[in-house]
């Protein structure tokens, strides 16, 4: 990189070295692999069945029609998983930063005793877990299952998130800083809230953009714990019913009927199910990259 | 230095803890359901004291004013992820719990198990001590292995009879012959009424141009004829898909007429007959094929039915296999791409090598095979019954299948129920017309004159304008009759097929493809090594403990 910016404007004309088309073209195809899987959903979810059916629709629609959308939009239980997944995720991302703030900001401050010990406590989790069957026979014993809980409180601390925002504290807030606070009255919760939040939120909108796209992508969780309750199933896992065609095949069973979703159904459910993350991210887009960095600095 | 070394033994310490810890809780629960077991298994015999009892006290209690007390059944329904369909509740589950539930005092509950992912969903219900009443399957091995997990309940047919003697007479003999295992009165049964609508089409068109008629493919050689034309005159290629989970690719390359033992030794839907010299005829057939380009080269790619379809939509294939359905898109798709095209039914003969027969598998005589939780208490067993005697009755059945009439059918002249397709209101049929719910107790539409019925499949299975598909389907369906035959049926848990299926399932997907593309000249060679890996890995065994159940007689 140092070699490259060394050869660049001489005499006013830009010049390229090798290094810069290799890494242009990576990049390109880097987005494009990306990219390109996107827009082949969104042409197939714009078309006639019988061209998906044919796969021969690739970037472009062919029959262009947008009835897919109206039956989206006409299904009430996709409606009620939207708001489903929305519920969620809000619910979600709110409580997963209150705990991490709580836990982040007193075990940033060296005054607190013992706090290797609990940050090495919360760490261990991130290291090891009970495992799937554990934590389904966790809440289940809990009487969690088929409720929306199930899939907010279980995930709602995370080890990582947690040693990002307490590096991020412990880095940019100086002791000093609290001390002077302290001189003028302040308790630990003032402190808090008038002095570390405010000065923590491009750190708060990465987290909440971490803990929100998380979420808002998950059906694992659901697939195990929303069983009996079909209306609580959020979005993707709608999705995932729909899409999924059962792997053995129905030789056993006597069908009369087509028993698949069209394919062009299953793109515009796919589009549908996407598109609310990718509008809200370029809003939040702006912390990102400030706030990974901020998290990156270590003591 | 020191710290650190405390820091290694605590951590191995809480390790080790953290595993005894887990141990003990396996035992906890254990416990719980092993009592349960425990206490199934002895109210099991206090039953049949009751039974023995009957003649005294006048047989079993009546209930069919009611139950004193609510009690709440738990039935299992498939959830397909049917676009708008609510499978807990909707306009029919309410009918039920309406027309069953309130008048017995029952409360019906259903439980969605996903269509794709059964075998999870239940294997995590049952886990939760939340699984539904019935557990049910339409595969034998997997509803065998919910058995030996000890999770079905032993079932009293005396008890069913008094209780549903509309639904034992329909089905009792199948239930008396199918029903034990390990000496044990476990499996009832839905009723399945002989049809298949599975169905190969070809392009009519394709095999006129090269000069012959669908009627001329009577045996496989012609059938090959035909299809190197094809490949001439550059119209296209037999479509393929890859084999696996079910495995009935064999049929016609069977000596007949059949030998029961030996049948029942290697023709298993679960665990394909790899070594069989059936197996080796269509091994060498597809390898034939494979090598002059006959078949679609990435046939082993085609792993789902969309895959095959789309070659067939797309004119590149010329043949291909599903469901003929009414609502089927096929049809409508392949004459959006190809305006030309033409369809037919392929004879069962063209597959069959000279001088053998055209055979194939016969379904058992039952749709779902259903087992009772064993958590289940007597009196849910008992409502379980009633609800389906309430269900067998032909006009609860017929407003299942078929909804309101004069608003999802109008009865035609035959009293055949015609279908409202653009019906959308309120009492909508499920998108494949309500059968996950009544298929607890037959598996197909069904009525009672065989001529009329047959009427009714046409018009179910054929799309409008293509009934002459469904006729000829029916037609095969009857010319082959004698040559389908059922698998056997073993009385006996084979404990290495539930041990062995899944790793030679993936084996056989490796070796069968290996050896069906292998040049023509190392054929052989690589046939004769695969099966000995495939014996090795676990089919000998299987082939062994089947052999002991054999000479015991134990199979049907």
């Amino acid at each position: 990189m140092k070699a490259s910016s060394n050869l660049t404007t001489v005499k006013g004309m830009k010049r390229y070295d090798a290094w810069d088309v290799i890494i242009n073209i990576v990049v390109a195809l880097a987005s494009l692999a990306c990219l390109l899987p996107l827009i082949h959903i969104l042409a197939k979810s714009l078309s006639q069945d019988s061209y998906v059916l044919a796969n021969k629709v690739l970037l472009w629609p062919m029959g262009f029609t947008f009835e897919a959308y109206s039956k989206v939009f006409a299904d009430a239980s996709i409606i009620r998983s939207l708001y489903v997944s929305v519920f969620v995720t809000i619910t979600f991302t709110i409580l997963g930063l209150i705990v991490t703030i709580c836990a982040a900001y007193p075990l940033s401050r060296r005054q607190l005793k013992g706090r290797s010990f609990i940050t090495f406590m919360f760490v261990f989790t991130l290291i090891f877990s009970g495992g799937i069957i554990p934590e389904f026979m966790l809440l289940n014993s809990l009487g969690l299952l088929d409720t929306l809980w199930s899939l907010i409180l279980p995930p709602a601390f995370s080890a990582f998130n947690f040693l990002i925002m307490r590096s991020a504290i412990y880095s940019s807030i100086p002791v000093s800083l609290e001390e002077s606070a302290r001189i003028d009255g302040a308790g630990h919760f003032r402190v808090l809230f008038n002095i570390v939040l405010p000065l923590s939120k491009p750190i708060i909108a990465t987290l909440a953009l971490f803990y929100a796209v998380g979420r808002w992508n998950t059906y694992q969780d659901a697939l195990f714990y929303i069983k009996q309750n079909i209306d609580l199933r959020p979005l993707q896992l709608k999705l995932y019913y729909m899409v999924v065609t059962a792997s053995e095949s129905f030789q056993l069973e006597s069908t009369s009927v087509q028993l698949t979703n069209p394919e062009v159904l299953k793109a515009a459910c796919v589009i549908f199910a996407t598109l609310p993350i990718i509008i809200v991210y370029p809003f939040i887009q702006k912390y990102f990259v400030n706030g990974v960095m901020l998290g990156a600095v270590k003591e | 230095m020191k710290s650190k070394k405390i820091a290694i033994v605590l951590l191995s310490l809480m390790m080790v803890l953290s595993v005894l810890a887990a141990c003990s809780k396996n035992n906890n629960t254990n416990t719980p359901s092993n009592t349960n077991q425990n206490s199934n298994n002895s109210s099991q015999p206090t039953a049949s004291t009751n039974e023995g009892n009957e003649g005294n006290e006048g047989g079993f209690q009546d209930y069919s004013n009611g139950f004193p007390e609510n009690v709440t059944i738990e039935i299992p329904v498939y959830d397909r992820a049917f676009e708008g369909w609510n499978v807990a509740d909707n306009y029919y589950t309410r009918w039920i719990q309406k027309e069953f539930g309130d008048k017995y005092n029952v409360t019906v509950k259903y439980v969605p198990i996903s269509r794709s992912n059964e075998v999870q969903d239940f294997q995590q219900l049952l886990a939760a001590h939340k699984a539904p009443d019935i557990i049910f399957h339409y595969d034998m091995p997997q509803q065998i292995a919910y058995y030996s997990e000890g999770v079905l309940q032993p079932i009293d047919w005396a008890e069913i009879e008094n209780y549903a003697p509309t639904y034992w007479g329909n089905l009792g003999d199948t239930i008396e012959q199918y029903g034990i295992i390990n000496d044990e009165k476990i499996f009832f049964y839905a009723d399945r009424p002989s049809a298949d609508n599975f169905v190969s089409l070809i392009r009519k068109d394709w095999v006129e141009k090269v000069g012959m008629k669908v009627e001329d493919l009577t045996s496989l050689e012609k059938y090959n004829e035909m299809l190197v034309k094809w490949k001439e005159a550059g119209l296209g290629v037999l479509g393929g898909t890859l084999t696996r989970n079910n495995f009935n690719y064999n049929y016609a390359f069977r000596d007949w007429p059949i030998d029961a033992k030996d049948r029942a030794l290697y023709s298993d839907l679960s665990i394909a007959d790899f070594t069989s010299v059936a197996t080796e005829r269509w091994l060498k057939n597809l390898n034939y094929q494979y090598n002059n380009g006959l078949i679609d080269r990435e046939f082993y790619l085609r792993d789902d039915e969309n895959k095959a379809k789309a070659e067939f939509v797309a004119g590149r294939t010329g043949t291909f296999g599903s469901y003929l359905t009414s609502n089927s898109d096929v049809i409508a798709a392949t004459l959006a791409n190809n305006p030309e095209a033409e369809f037919a039914v392929i004879p069962p003969y063209a597959g069959v090598p000279e001088g053998l027969k055209p055979q194939g598998r016969a379904y058992w005589p039952f749709g779902f095979i259903m087992g009772i939780n064993y958590e289940t208490p007597e009196l849910e067993r008992i409502a379980i019954w009633m609800f389906l005697e309430w269900m067998s009755q032909p006009d609860n059945l017929f407003f299942l299948q078929n909804g309101v009439e004069g608003e999802n059918y109008t009865i035609d002249s035959d009293g055949i129920a015609i279908r409202n397709a653009d019906f959308a209101g309120e009492s909508v049929l499920s998108l494949n017309n309500n059968k996950d719910y009544w298929a607890l107790v037959i598996e197909t539409q069904l009525y009672d004159d065989p001529e009329i019925n047959r009427k009714a499949q046409i018009r179910n299975w054929a799309p409008v304008g293509y009934e002459y598909l469904a006729e000829d389907l029916i037609k095969y369906y009857e010319e082959t009759a004698e040559f389908r035959t059922p698998d056997a049926l073993f009385t006996e848990v084979v404990e290495t097929v539930s041990e062995y299926k899944a790793d030679l399932n993936e084996l056989f997907q490796e070796l069968y493809i290996k050896v069906a593309t292998a040049p023509e000249d190392q054929f052989d060679k690589l046939y004769e090594e695969a099966k000995q890996t495939y014996l090795d890995a676990g089919y000998q065994e299987i082939l062994d403990e089947k052999q002991e159940i054999i000479d015991r007689g134990n199979f049907r």
